[in-house]
């Protein structure tokens, strides 16, 4: 393997180093975003798309924090072919004990069976179960006070999602009654190989006031998500600028500190194209290092925010591989468009530099 | 082998060549003098293709090097350069940077130049590491590893000792009694007792 770049990296030291650390700095802030934006919204799907097929809202409503839909449409949707089973939700937050915002979530009787207990059984009226992480927080306690109220703590669950993990399940109309509705959302799980467009138009059928669509599409269009998810492009964007300016402004400064060695190799007849490729190769170096370094610092970034006490598990980014994919992409374009000019500049070198002029 | 006809140079307003006119013959061992600013480096740099006339032109080997779209390939196999500052690469050993001129040549071949320059010894050192004259050798013998017809030194000796220079004058001696082609810019007038032929350069013009 041709040492050179290595050489030539190592000379520059104080600049590799900092080339280097924004590298680093602006990738950890790309798979941060791109993490904590795709965990947030992977969990409220995970959370509709568990025995959810299709889901009613209010229509017209851009939240499903805002949505009110009548609880009663499930006996009438469980009739229609094919559909086998539809449960009613009420999301809210409020306090829990000393917990400042906690999710609460109001379920049909039915929809229980979704969270796995680890101890203890389904609540009834006045109880609730809580998500594992909440749990420890509070210590196990036996009640918990939510909105003033005090409720009995039947069990504890666990989901794997980390907004329930970090919430109170109880029954529909105790929720209802601290949240003033009857039920935010209905989900509906339906046979394989349905017919989804008949189905949507016969539940649509049922109500004027509602929407009813597949989970998948609610989903893709659901504005809650295309603000996280255009926010976190947005910060990604910025990351990348800066980092595209910070590998920009250091390889310039070494380009003009190494115009003597660019100069001696365009008068021993080294093509522009080798001096490009030479400067590309020690960005990319550079790249890798920065990218490993990224993916390490955020994987414990990601680690200590979803064990964070305080957070309760809300803030659960995973780098998938199509995180890591679009973050190593968006280095490598990052060192490819921070080098250009530098290197374009450094390829022009005028060898004439090398003897004093008008000698 | 290299003619210059009509070479006239202007930097900015000021002329630092004035219609210069020169034949070099394959061989020959050439001494361009002058004081400093007298032209000679900006004469040697537009023989050597580092520099375009601003008006005239030169052949080599009977080819217009001005108007040839691609110069690299000329420097790389053809002309050689010694400029007053060694200019290696200071994180390269002499051995890397002599093989950066030659990616391709066998390791035999650049310790054989290296060997012929007394510093064989000296190859897996780095510039800082050993002396200016040692340095300037290894310049030389980049300068040589591709076996170039022409070589073009630009004050090769300005920045070292008598000793050293005089070491250096004998090795250009030796690469011209073997055949190759020497150009060399200097100000030291004792270069006319070894060179075959010597110019002087005066406000840009031969005398």
């Amino acid at each position: 393997m041709n040492s050179t770049p290595f050489k030539a990296l190592r000379h520059n030291l104080l600049k590799t180093g900092l080339i280097y650390t924004s590298l680093t700095v602006a990738i950890s802030a790309i798979f941060l975003i791109t993490a904590i934006s795709s965990g947030i919204i992977g969990m409220y799907s995970s959370m509709l798309k568990t025995e959810g097929d299709i889901i009613v809202t209010e229509k017209g409503i851009a939240d499903t924090f805002f949505s009110e839909v009548n609880p009663d449409l499930t006996h009438e949707i469980s009739l229609l072919p094919e559909v086998e089973s539809a449960s009613a939700l009420i999301f809210g937050a409020s306090p829990v004990e000393t917990i400042p915002i906690a999710g609460i979530y109001g379920v049909s009787d039915n929809r229980f069976s979704v969270y796995e207990l680890t101890q203890g059984e389904y609540p009834k009226q006045g109880q609730v179960l809580l998500g594992h992480t909440l749990a420890e927080t509070l210590e196990y306690p036996e009640s918990v006070k939510i909105s003033e109220i005090s409720f009995a703590v039947s069990g504890v669950f666990q989901s794997g999602i980390g907004f329930e993990d970090g919430g109170v399940v109880m029954p529909i109309e105790d929720a209802g009654e601290i949240f003033h509705k009857t039920a935010s959302i209905l989900l509906i799980r339906v046979a394989i190989d349905t017919n989804s467009d008949e189905l949507l138009r016969q539940i649509n059928a049922l109500d004027s006031e509602i929407e009813a669509s597949t989970t998948d599409a609610f989903v893709e269009n659901y504005n809650q998500f295309k603000i996280v998810s255009t926010s976190g492009r947005a910060i990604s964007a910025i990351a990348f600028l800066m980092g595209l300016l910070g590998i920009g402004s250091m390889m310039s400064m070494v380009v003009n500190d190494r115009r003597a060695e660019f100069g001696i190799m365009r008068a021993i007849g080294i093509s522009k194209a080798t001096i490009l490729q030479k400067l590309f190769t020690e960005a990319l170096i550079l790249t890798l290092a920065s990218f490993t370094s990224a993916w390490v610092i955020s994987e414990a970034v990601l680690y200590s925010l979803k064990n964070a006490e305080k957070l309760q598990g809300y803030i659960n980014g995973t780098i998938t591989t199509e995180v890591l994919c679009f973050a190593l992409f968006s280095a490598i374009g990052m060192a490819l468009l921070g080098s250009l000019l530098p290197a374009l500049h450094a390829s022009r070198t005028d060898p004439i530099l090398l003897i004093q002029k008008g000698t | 082998m290299i003619e210059a006809r009509h070479i006239t140079h202007r930097y900015e307003t000021d002329v630092a060549l004035s219609d210069v006119s020169l034949q070099i013959n394959p061989g020959e061992f050439l001494a361009v003098t002058g004081a400093s600013g007298s032209g000679k480096s900006t004469l040697l740099a537009i023989l050597s293709t580092l520099l375009k006339p601003t008006s005239g032109e030169v052949l080599f080997s009977g080819a217009n090097i001005s108007s040839m779209k691609n110069l690299d390939e000329l420097r790389r196999k053809d002309i050689g350069f010694i400029f007053q500052f060694h200019y290696l690469i200071n994180y390269l050993t002499l051995f890397e940077n002599i093989r950066l001129a030659c990616p391709n040549c066998p390791a035999t071949d650049i310790e054989s130049v290296l060997d012929s320059l007394d510093i064989l010894e000296l190859k897996n050192s780095y510039p800082n590491q050993v002396s200016g004259g040692q340095r300037q050798r290894g310049a030389i013998a980049r300068a040589l590893i591709n076996k170039p017809r022409v070589l073009f030194a630009d004050e090769p000796t300005g920045n070292l000792d008598s000793t050293n220079s005089s070491r250096v004058y004998e090795i250009f001696r030796k690469l011209c009694d073997t055949g190759s082609t020497l150009v060399l810019a200097t100000h030291d007038q004792r270069i006319s007792e070894i060179a075959d032929r010597t110019i002087e350069v005066e406000d840009g013009r031969i005398l």
